[in-house]
Formats: structure tokens, C-alpha cells, sequence
């Protein structure tokens, strides 16, 4: 057996490197015949007759080396080698050849790259299963939640327990879920605290170590797993750490275990310890901050779960975790899918084209005998090669084109899922790759049998007048240019969203405004001197336009408060009440922010007004539909007075509505940062400005420094990256569709040149040729055009969440897209047409 | 009366090669080709082609190797030599050959039924 192998490997071997060359075996075969002769010549015969009685019993030298030959290599890999020779040498003959194969390539690479990434999105956000063991029966769940009644609220331990005893509930556990410490992207430690039973429900296991138990706690200094990333840039990932107390930043804890690489959940948290019990007291409101996690025995169901006699929200983990507008990327990956097959389309098109225009080459081929079945086999040799480089090309493109579209991505990737090339997306790429080189070859095939190989085989070589290719063409033609509208005419709307998306109002003001956070933004008491001492020092420094205290407009963390418009003096009314985002502001905040009053007044200067409280717009239009907002009391932790309404801020973007918000004196709920008004290009004044705060507020021992202007931008970014994505596509689209349109014109044009010359030769005019010919065209290209607009109108109607403050059914937009496309068909349509006037009739009909 | 030649029995060719390397040491085709003929008594006829092939698939196998020299008659050859593996191999063909012709020869003896 070895034997065997090990000459099939040198067979193979020799095939790659070509073994023993044909000129060896010549070589070795006429020394054995010359040495036969010296024989003939030794027992007396002369040179000549010596030399015929050697050839003579040598027999043919001819059939010796074909035996000899024989054993050289493997003879199908021989054969297959000298067909993607021969093929190699087809595809790059000429010029021309060479560049068309070049198109293909390209086309073939856009694609595959293309419908690789996008799948690899896809696949990571929507499809792929969560890395836990069963997560299919993972299931976060609470009593509602007061924001959003359809999702799980948070729970505190009791209802952990409560959960955990439940029929139908193998394992629950917790995290702290709005833990300020673990949302920082530039702290190293990012620290969770979680229930025991985490990581058995989750069913993962530290790579180092063991998970934390009950053992743990309450243990000083406390227990922690770490998580990988922060093993290795902390503690140099020694592995001598497990069960030792160490440093890490200014904190000291018991490592248990290290987690493997790759784990993050909840996200970006790099360690893991466990919470303290906190016993709820029978008197006052429980504090539930807890996420609750369970895992349910098979064939549960979450309905029969209660907390506190609450029937609870149960949404799957993996459901949960995934970003609310993951969704959102199912029409741009229909785009992409239906560019891909329109690229894939142009690619069979032409490649069928050039089998016709190849249709002498074949018929000689056919004459010294190859049938039909060769002729495929080497259309799919040269299929084949096409693909294969194409598909290693989109192998280095596509890791470049993944990372681009996820920085585009109007989507939130960061939900613990890696979106990555993996064996799926490989196994798709590699499906793609096959289909794309059955379609090549068999659009090639089909073009020769259907239409020319019976001729090609009968040694003719026929123009098709088949009227069925002919309508084929015209359909894949209309097709071609309703798919091309309706992405180009989405593609516009996209571009013309992301001008206004730029231009949108927020609300407030961003450009040279900074925000000086302290305390990891959570809010303290400055004394009213303190604020006024420091007020007055910053002002006084050269650049500063204004200042104020409180958070940046655009913050995203958030401080809330029960807030109701009756009073709330049982347990019930309170937890009725609704929660409000609360700010602490100084009188000119509003100023500094550039946030516009809409009615009543500002906080009075003397910053020392007790139970006020200015409200956002869109808090007073839903508390007081009458529009007397001004004046009415309401609860905020006890009685206040409206004494203003202020514009909306649009904290999360554009398109999402804006948060309702109440603004209280600093003095009320403690101030949580300073607001600057600086000029252009002076943020060097940011260190001034934070010493000076250091020195006044004693409590601010880490400064975060907030560039409102770039908060502002990234809130526009998901905007801006959704409408370039869609806008790129949409280019992208009219570029391969005009490509497409133009080939598939200028083909059409030049099948029916015989038709046009016995036209022109029984005495039409050229010109009237010329336009019959364009006119066929550009009806069905209208035609596409009118079921593109629709299709494309449909869509974005589906996909209006994506844009800014564009209609689906923009005339404007309409209009333009109908004019442009009519210009370019026109175009693709015309230059070939004019072919037709410089027709030299005779000299065709001869050809014929 | 010159005995007819015979074509190499299929299968056979393999040991006769490398028994006449082992014998007559490395050896161009040629000089294998005759001394095969020769130890048959002249009774068979080795094909060039057949012969090529064969030391070509021995050689792939690593039971010869190969290296161009010159021939007695000042003419560039291909000498083939024998390998360890090559040795080892003719041990297990001759015993497997051996087994072989020890059961062909007991049906050859057997009894004619009366």
C-alpha cells in the first residue's frame, strides 16, 4: 500500500514539475538502440545495415516512448493539466481575449466578495446560534419593563430566587446591566457583577481556572474571573495567577479563573465577580438593577414564569442581544444579492456571447473531431480558471471589504456575536464559487448547442435567427434594467437622505462645545460658592465663550427619576409613575447648549430656585395634550413647578424620537459635569479648565473630556453610514447595469447587422435603420425602467426606516433616475447603432 | 532448432530487473534488456517499452535509482542501481514467488483419475 502512495505521490509529483522530460526518454531510447547497433556492428555487420538491424528489432521508437510515457504520470491529471494549458492559452491569446477575461474576473471577484461579506453579516447577526451550549433555551426575563412594557425590566434577588425555584427553570442568574464601570470603552477593567450559577448556565467554562461559587461569596478581597484580553495586557497572561490575589490597575481581587479568547458577554466586560447580596427590606421599594437569565428545562415554556405574582417578559437571550435595527440589514443584503446575480448575469451573458463569437474556433475544432462533450469539457476547464482566480482574489478582498461595510453598517455590531470568516462563509463563498462556474460554462453550451453547435457540427457556421433567443435577450435586457432602477432609484434616495441626515437639526448646539464629566458622569453636590468660583475662573480664560454646568445635550447615559403628574403617595402610584431622564443644570445651560426656549422662563441666575423644573417639548405635549404645560405641578421625587418648556435634543439620532427630559436646578439633583462654549481650534483650554475643576470640587477624581461636535457626528454617523452604504450599492449598480445594458445592446445591434445590410442594400436609409434599432431598444429598456421604479418605490417603502426625511415616491428623485437611465440605454444604444451607417453591405453578405 | 521467443509473463518483469541489478550491479537498460534474454536462454523477448516503463514504475516506487553516466560505447546512459528498499523487496517477491510455484507444483503432480 505504502508503495503504492508513494509512487502515485512522485507521479503527481512529476506531473507538477513534468518528471522526466520527453527529451530524457528520447535520450535513454536511442542509447538502448545505439548500443543494440554497436552490438550488430561488434558480431560484423557495417554501420548502415547495423543501424536498420537495430531499428528493426527495437521496433517503433515511437510506441516504446508512448509505454514509457505512459508511466510517467497519471494520465487523466496529464490530460487535465495539458486541457488548462490549452485553456490558459484560449483565455489570453489576444488582446482582447485577455482583457475580457480580465472583465470576467473582475465581475466574478466584485461578486463573490460581495455576496461573502454581506453573507458573513448576515450569518453573524441574524442566523448563527449564540455561543452557549443549547442558547436556544436561554431566555432573558422580568416583570415588564416601565420604559418598554414588551421587554424584560430588571430584578433584584428575590426575584432571582423566585425564578430559579420556578417549574420549568434548569438555572437562572443575573448581571448588572447599567453598570457605568463596565461601559467604558477606554477602562481596561470593565467590571461586571453577576449571580452564581453564570457560567454554569450559560454552560461555559474558564480556559484557566474554575468559575466563581458559592463559596466566593462575600470574600475580601472579592473573587473574579478575568476575561482573556485583560489577561494578557494586566497580568502578561501568567498562568501562575489562578487562586492569587493580585493588582490589577488600583484594585486587588482573587483571580479564579481566566475566560478563553473570544468570550464577551454582556459585552466588553473584561472580568466578572459577584454581587453583593443585598437583602430587600420588607419597608421600602425594592432596588431591582439585575438582568435575570434563565435556562429552561426542554420543552418549557417561559409563559407559566412569575415574579412577585407579575407574570414576567421572556424574550430569547440570543434574540435580546442582538441590536434592535439588525433588521435593518436585510434590505441592503437584498441589494447586495440582487447585484450579485446581476453581475453573475452580465458575467453568462457575455461569456455566452463570446462562446457564439468563438463559433469558428469551435467548428474546427469540431472537424478534427472533438465532439460535443469535449467542447463542453474545455468551456468548463476555461469556466473553471476564471473562477478559481477570481474566487483567490475575493479570498484577500473580501476580510478589507467586510471590515469596511461593518464600519457602514448602520448597526450596533458590538453584541457579543464576532462577525467574522468562518467555515459558513467560506462554504458559501465556495457555493457561490461552483454556481458561478456552472453558470459560465453552462451559458456557454447552451449558447453553441441551442443555437450554433448542430450547425458548428455540420461544419457551418450560422448567424442565430432564432426569434425565442432573440425575446430571451429583449427579457434578460428588461429585466436587467428594472433590477438596475429599482437599486439605482433606492441607491438615490439613500444619497439624497444622507445630505439631509448631514444638514439635521438635533436640537442643540455641538460645534465648540466640551463636556467635563467627573466621577464616571454620576451626578454630586457642588456647592453653589464652588460652582460660582469655578463659573467665574473659566470665563475668565482666554476662548471661553460661555459656561455652564450640566451634561452634554447629546449624552447618552442617563440619570432617571419617577416622574408623574399626580402625587405619589402609595407604593402603587409610585411604581405607576413613569421614569424620566433628569438633568442638573445651572441657568445658562440652555444658552451655552444653544437648546431654545420654547415658553415660560429660564432657571433665575441666582441658581438657588428650589422645587422648579423646566420639561422638554415633547414631555409637556404627552403630559399636557392642552398645551398648558406652564405653571401645572408635578411630581419628580415630590411636588414641582413647570416654570419652562425647552426644545427637544435628539439624543439618539435623527430618526429616533426624541427623550423626554426634565431640567432641574444644580442645586436640586447635583451637577455631573461642566459645559464649555469655546472658539474654533482652542481646546487646548481643556486642561486650564480641568485644573481648575480639580482644584475647586474635591469629590471629581476622574475627568472625562466630551467633544460634543464628534458625540454629534457619531450620532449622525449611523445615518450617514446606512444612506452611503445604500448610496454605494446604488452606484455600484448603475455602473455594472450600464455595463450590462451597454453589452447586451451592442450584442443585440450586432446580431441583427445581416438584417440591417439586406435592408440597407434594398434602399433604407441608415439613419432610419439606425433608429428602428434604438427605438427596439429603448422600448424595453422603458419598459424595465417602469417596473424598476415601481419595485424600487416598493422597496424603500418596505425599507422607509432606513432613510431620513425622503418619501419612497419622490417625483423628484423619480424623474431623475428616469432621465439618467434613458440617457445612458440611449447612449449604450446609439454608439453601437452607428455601426450600422458605416456598414460595408457587400462585404457582409460575402462573409455570409 | 532456435527456440521461439516469448513476451515477459505479466507481472514477472519487476523481479527480473531487480535480480539482474542485484547480480550484475548498476546497469543501463540495455545491459538489463540482455542479460534478461541472456539468463532465459534466449526464450524471452523483452519489449523496450515494456522494459522502460517497468524500471520507471520500480524507480517511482524507490526500489531502483537512477543517474546519467556513459555507456561502453562513449555514449550518454541512464544507470540504474538497486536501493535498500530494493533489496528488501526482492526478499518478499522471491518468497511470495516461492509459495506460488510450491502450490502450482503440487497441482502439477497431482494424479490423473483412472
Amino acid at each position: 500500500m505504502i508503495r503504492r502512495w508513494r509512487a502515485w505521490l512522485v507521479q503527481v509529483t512529476a506531473l507538477i514539475g513534468r518528471g522526466r522530460s520527453d527529451r530524457e526518454i528520447d535520450d535513454e531510447l536511442d542509447a538502448h538502440r545505439e548500443l543494440l547497433a554497436a552490438e550488430y556492428r561488434r558480431s560484423g555487420l557495417n554501420d548502415e545495415e547495423a543501424r536498420r538491424a537495430a531499428a528493426a528489432a527495437f521496433g517503433p521508437i515511437a510506441s516504446a516512448a508512448a509505454i514509457y510515457r505512459e508511466q510517467r504520470g497519471i494520465r487523466r491529471l496529464e490530460d487535465l493539466g495539458r486541457d488548462v494549458r490549452e485553456a490558459t492559452r484560449s483565455l489570453t491569446r489576444s488582446r482582447a481575449r485577455r482583457r475580457r477575461s480580465v472583465v470576467v474576473v473582475a465581475l466574478l471577484t466584485v461578486c463573490l466578495t460581495m455576496g461573502v461579506s454581506v453573507f458573513a453579516i448576515v450569518d453573524g447577526l441574524l442566523l448563527k446560534p449564540l455561543p452557549f451550549r443549547d442558547a436556544g433555551r436561554l431566555f432573558i426575563v422580568g416583570p415588564p419593563s416601565r420604559l418598554d412594557p414588551t421587554r424584560p425590566g430588571s430584578v433584584d434577588f428575590g426575584d432571582l430566587d423566585a425564578l430559579r425555584r420556578s417549574a420549568g427553570v434548569d438555572g437562572a442568574f443575573s448581571y448588572d446591566f447599567d453598570a457605568d464601570r463596565a461601559k467604558d470603552q477606554f477602562r481596561p477593567v470593565r467590571e461586571r457583577h453577576v449571580s452564581a450559577g453564570f457560567f454554569d448556565v450559560l454552560g461555559v467554562a474558564p480556559a484557566l481556572g474554575r468559575p466563581l461559587g458559592v463559596d466566593d461569596v462575600g470574600r475580601q478581597p472579592r473573587a473574579a474571573v478575568i476575561g482573556y484580553s485583560l489577561w494578557q495586557a494586566a497580568l502578561a497572561g501568567d498562568p501562575q495567577v489562578i487562586g492569587r490575589v493580585v493588582s490589577i490597575g488600583d484594585d486587588r481581587v482573587l483571580v479564579r479563573g481566566v475566560m478563553p479568547r473570544g468570550f464577551d458577554f454582556p459585552h466588553a466586560t473584561t472580568m466578572w465577580s459577584l454581587a453583593p447580596l443585598v437583602s430587600p427590606g420588607p419597608q421600602r421599594v425594592r432596588m431591582r438593577s439585575m438582568q435575570a437569565v434563565v435556562r429552561l428545562a426542554h420543552g418549557a415554556s417561559p409563559a407559566q414564569l412569575r415574579v412577585s405574582g407579575e407574570r414576567v417578559v421572556a424574550v430569547p437571550l440570543a434574540e435580546y442581544l442582538r441590536p434592535e435595527n439588525a433588521w435593518s440589514i436585510v434590505p441592503v443584503s437584498c441589494a447586495t444579492l440582487l447585484l450579485v446575480v446581476l453581475g453573475l448575469t452580465h458575467v453568462t451573458v457575455a461569456q455566452a456571447t463570446h462562446a457564439v463569437e468563438r463559433a469558428r474556433e469551435t467548428a474546427i475544432r469540431a472537424a478534427l473531431g472533438s465532439g460535443w462533450v469535449r467542447i463542453a469539457r474545455q468551456w468548463l476547464i476555461e469556466s473553471a480558471l476564471l473562477t478559481i482566480v477570481a474566487a483567490t482574489l475575493a479570498t484577500f478582498a473580501v476580510p478589507a471589504v467586510l471590515a469596511l461595510i461593518i464600519r457602514l453598517l448602520p448597526v450596533d455590531l458590538t453584541f457579543g456575536q464576532p462577525i467574522a470568516i468562518d467555515g459558513r462563509a467560506m462554504a458559501v463563498g465556495a457555493l457561490a464559487a461552483a454556481v458561478a462556474m456552472a453558470a459560465l460554462a453552462a451559458a456557454s453550451v447552451v449558447a453553441l448547442r441551442r443555437g450554433h453547435l448542430p450547425d458548428v457540427l455540420r461544419g457551418r457556421i450560422a448567424a442565430s435567427r432564432h426569434g425565442s433567443a432573440a425575446r430571451a435577450r429583449y427579457v434578460v435586457l428588461g429585466a436587467q434594467v428594472a433590477v438596475v432602477t429599482g437599486l439605482v432609484y433606492v441607491g438615490a434616495l439613500a444619497l439624497r437622505s444622507f445630505v439631509l441626515a448631514d444638514r439635521a437639526d438635533l436640537g442643540a448646539t455641538a460645534e465648540g462645545l466640551f463636556a467635563i464629566d467627573w466621577n464616571d458622569r454620576r451626578p454630586c453636590d457642588v456647592p453653589a460658592a464652588s460652582r460660582r468660583d469655578i463659573a467665574a475662573r473659566v470665563r475668565r480664560l482666554p476662548d471661553v465663550i460661555s459656561v455652564a454646568f450640566g451634561p452634554s445635550p447629546f449624552e447618552p447615559n442617563r440619570t432617571m427619576v419617577q416622574f408623574s403628574a399626580t402625587p405619589m403617595r402609595t407604593l402603587a402610584e409610585a411604581r405607576a409613575a413613569s421614569a424620566i431622564e433628569i438633568r442638573g443644570v445651572s441657568p445658562n445651560y440652555f444658552t451655552t447648549a444653544g437648546i431654545a426656549l420654547i415658553e415660560g422662563r429660564p432657571f433665575r441666575p441666582s441658581g438657588d430656585e428650589r422645587d422648579v423644573v423646566i420639561v422638554s417639548q415633547s414631555l409637556a405635549r404627552r403630559v399636557f395634550p392642552d398645551g398648558l404645560a406652564v405653571g401645572r405641578h408635578v411630581n419628580v421625587a415630590g411636588p414641582v413647578q413647570i416654570i419652562g418648556v425647552v426644545a427637544d435634543v435628539r439624543v439618539m439620532g435623527p430618526d429616533v424620537p426624541p427623550r423626554e427630559l426634565v431640567y432641574t436646578p444644580a442645586n436640586f439633583a447635583g451637577v455631573s459635569g461642566l459645559l464649555v462654549h469655546l472658539q474654533p481650534d482652542a481646546h487646548e483650554r481643556i486642561a486650564d479648565i480641568t485644573a481648575i475643576v480639580r482644584g475647586a470640587v474635591p469629590d471629581a477624581r476622574t475627568m472625562i473630556v466630551t467633544d460634543v461636535a464628534t458625540q454629534r457626528d457619531h450620532l449622525l454617523d449611523a445615518q450617514r453610514a446606512r444612506a452611503a452604504l445604500l448610496g454605494l450599492l446604488g452606484v455600484v449598480s448603475f455602473g455594472l447595469g450600464m455595463a450590462g445594458v451597454f453589452a447586451m445592446t451592442a450584442e443585440t445591434v450586432q446580431r441583427r447587422l445581416r438584417d440591417a445590410a439586406i435592408r440597407l442594400a434594398l434602399g433604407a436609409s441608415p439613419v432610419g435603420v439606425m433608429r428602428e434599432l434604438v427605438s427596439s431598444v429603448l422600448s424595453v429598456v422603458s419598459a424595465g425602467l417602469l417596473v424598476g421604479l415601481v419595485a424600487g418605490g416598493l422597496g424603500a417603502r418596505a425599507a422607509r426606516s432606513l432613510f431620513y426625511s425622503v418619501q419612497p415616491g419622490d417625483p423628484w428623485m423619480m424623474v431623475t433616475v428616469v432621465v439618467a437611465m434613458l440617457a445612458s440605454a440611449a447612449l449604450a444604444a446609439i454608439v453601437p447603432a452607428t455601426r450600422v451607417a458605416r456598414l460595408d453591405v457587400l462585404d457582409l453578405l460575402e462573409d455570409e | 532448432m532456435k527456440p521461439s521467443k516469448t513476451d515477459v509473463w505479466q507481472g514477472t518483469l519487476a523481479l527480473m530487473v531487480l535480480k539482474t541489478l542485484e547480480g550484475l550491479g548498476p546497469q543501463h537498460g540495455f545491459g538489463i534488456a540482455r542479460r534478461i534474454e541472456q539468463t532465459s536462454g534466449g526464450r524471452l523477448a523483452v519489449n523496450p517499452g515494456t522494459l522502460y516503463a517497468a524500471l520507471m514504475k520500480l524507480e517511482q516506487e524507490g526500489a531502483i535509482a537512477s543517474v546519467w553516466g556513459t555507456s561502453e560505447n562513449n555514449r550518454r546512459a541512464r544507470f540504474y542501481r538497486l536501493t535498500a528498499a530494493g533489496r528488501r523487496r526482492i526478499a518478499r517477491d522471491m518468497r511470495e514467488w516461492q509459495t506460488a510455484n510450491d502450490i502450482l507444483a503440487q497441482f502439477l503432480t497431482l494424479d490423473r483419475p483412472r
